[in-house]
């Protein structure tokens, strides 16, 4: 199955149903199956959102995961608008970001993260990311790259989290 | 200055500007958030809270940010396992979701912020390293290599399909076919949902006419409980310490 795995991410997908946002812990989630061309379900393959229900606009996660062959899931690719903690390539990736540390909006793009072999890749949590330059001004715009950067269309159909802004 | 004593002097300024820069603290209402020089696997840097406590003490918290790296990492039930062992260690709090410490004093905090950074980086280390020693040891992968070290590979097919009574295709970890006979081996773990989905394949392989032998291979019947006896109706079941010759004999017993 991980052979075919770059084809599979890298082809377009398409969100089949606007999906919920629902009470986690102290975050909101949601995880959706995804179709391909043909409408038909990516067997293995999931968008997940995530982020923290008292933070409007803060720490929005979204991660492609894959069933890897075991049946053990994990991350394919990652982006993160307005991270709590800024990232750190490492001596990783592109040569002008390494050992560079980068706060802000940022993606991890699956095409760096798998050349380190999916072992690492998932083991490590996709080290290897981007910033997002400029910064999405909202939801929707991050949302929007988002579709962009994953290859998934209908993103517009996710709603904006409800969040429940913390009164002080 | 010679050039030399300029060069000391600037390697000096700038080494002290870097250490000013490995932690930085931001404020918000609810805290002050300690960039640490601490970094989970993947790079994210370590951030700790310090939150006011009433009594003139402080809380010091990483916020459940460990957990959330995990849970990315799609490993939340090892982070679940590893992370009470880290806190307890190192004589912290950790409640499922963050480690702290409470009634943390003025002069209790520097070393507390180091200990909740060091448990939560420790945690997400720990945990990925026993994910990536589970990819490479997973159970499948293990209980196939067995079985062609004990059947030769020609005879043992990897993640196959077999049709039961139902016309069901049921997937199998591993297929032997011994003297024109199949045998089903699967690694079963002892959450319930894999024990009721082992039970409900074996059951309708049960019911072909000529079924084939079904052995469940568990880490520890005991662990089963009183689920071993749902399992056992329909599938024998061997823990994986067994020897090479019983897993040989069972894909030969009548």
């Amino acid at each position: 199955m991980s052979a075919s795995l770059p084809d599979l991410v890298r082809a377009p997908k398409t969100l089949p149903f606007a999906p919920e946002w629902t009470p986690h812990e102290d975050q909101l989630r949601f995880t959706s199956s995804l179709d391909d061309a043909d409408g038909v379900t990516i067997e293995g393959l999931w968008l997940r959102g995530q982020c923290p229900t008292r933070y409007p606009d803060e720490r929005v996660v979204y991660q492609l995961e894959y069933l890897f062959p075991g049946f053990r899931r994990g991350p394919v690719s990652r982006i993160e608008w307005h991270p709590q903690s800024p990232h750190n390539n490492k001596g990783l990736g592109p040569p002008h970001l390494r050992h560079i540390e980068k706060s802000g909006s940022q993606v991890h793009p699956f095409d760096l993260n798998w050349t380190l072999g999916v072992k690492r890749m998932v083991s490590e949590n996709l080290p290897i990311g981007l910033p997002i330059e400029p910064e999405p001004r909202d939801f929707r715009a991050f949302t929007s790259v988002m579709g962009t950067a994953f290859g998934v269309r209908g993103v517009d159909l996710i709603p904006a989290p409800p969040w429940q802004p913390r009164i002080l | 200055m010679n050039g030399h004593q300029t060069e000391t002097v600037g390697l000096r300024m700038v080494a002290e500007e870097v250490a000013r820069t490995l932690a930085v603290a931001t404020h918000a209402p609810e805290g002050s958030f300690i960039k640490t020089p601490l970094m989970y696997p993947g790079g994210s840097a370590v951030v700790v809270m310090i939150a006011q406590a009433p009594g003139g003490r402080y809380l010091v918290s990483d916020m459940g940010q460990a957990q959330d790296e995990a849970d990315l990492m799609c490993a939340a039930p090892t982070f679940a396992h590893v992370a009470p062992r880290v806190a307890e260690r190192n004589g912290v709090a950790f409640d499922r979701r963050a480690f702290f410490v409470v009634e943390v004093m003025r002069e209790q905090l520097v070393g507390a912020v180091a200990t909740i950074a060091g448990c939560s980086q420790e945690a997400v280390q720990i945990t990925a390293l026993k994910i990536a020693e589970a990819r490479t040891n997973d159970a499948a992968d293990l209980l196939y290599r067995r079985l062609a070290h004990v059947f030769t590979p020609a005879r043992v097919a990897r993640d196959a399909e077999i049709p039961g009574a139902s016309t069901t295709r049921w997937h199998v970890t591993a297929l032997v076919t011994v003297d024109g006979r199949p045998a089903v081996y699967d690694p079963v773990s002892s959450h319930p949902t894999a024990i009721a989905a082992a039970v409900t394949k074996y059951f309708d392989l049960a019911q072909l006419d000529t079924p084939p032998h079904r052995i469940a291979v568990v880490k520890s019947k005991a662990a089963l409980g009183t689920r071993l006896g749902v399992i056992a109706g329909a599938a024998r079941v061997v823990e994986d310490s067994v020897p090479d010759s019983t897993l040989e004999r069972l894909a030969r017993a009548a």
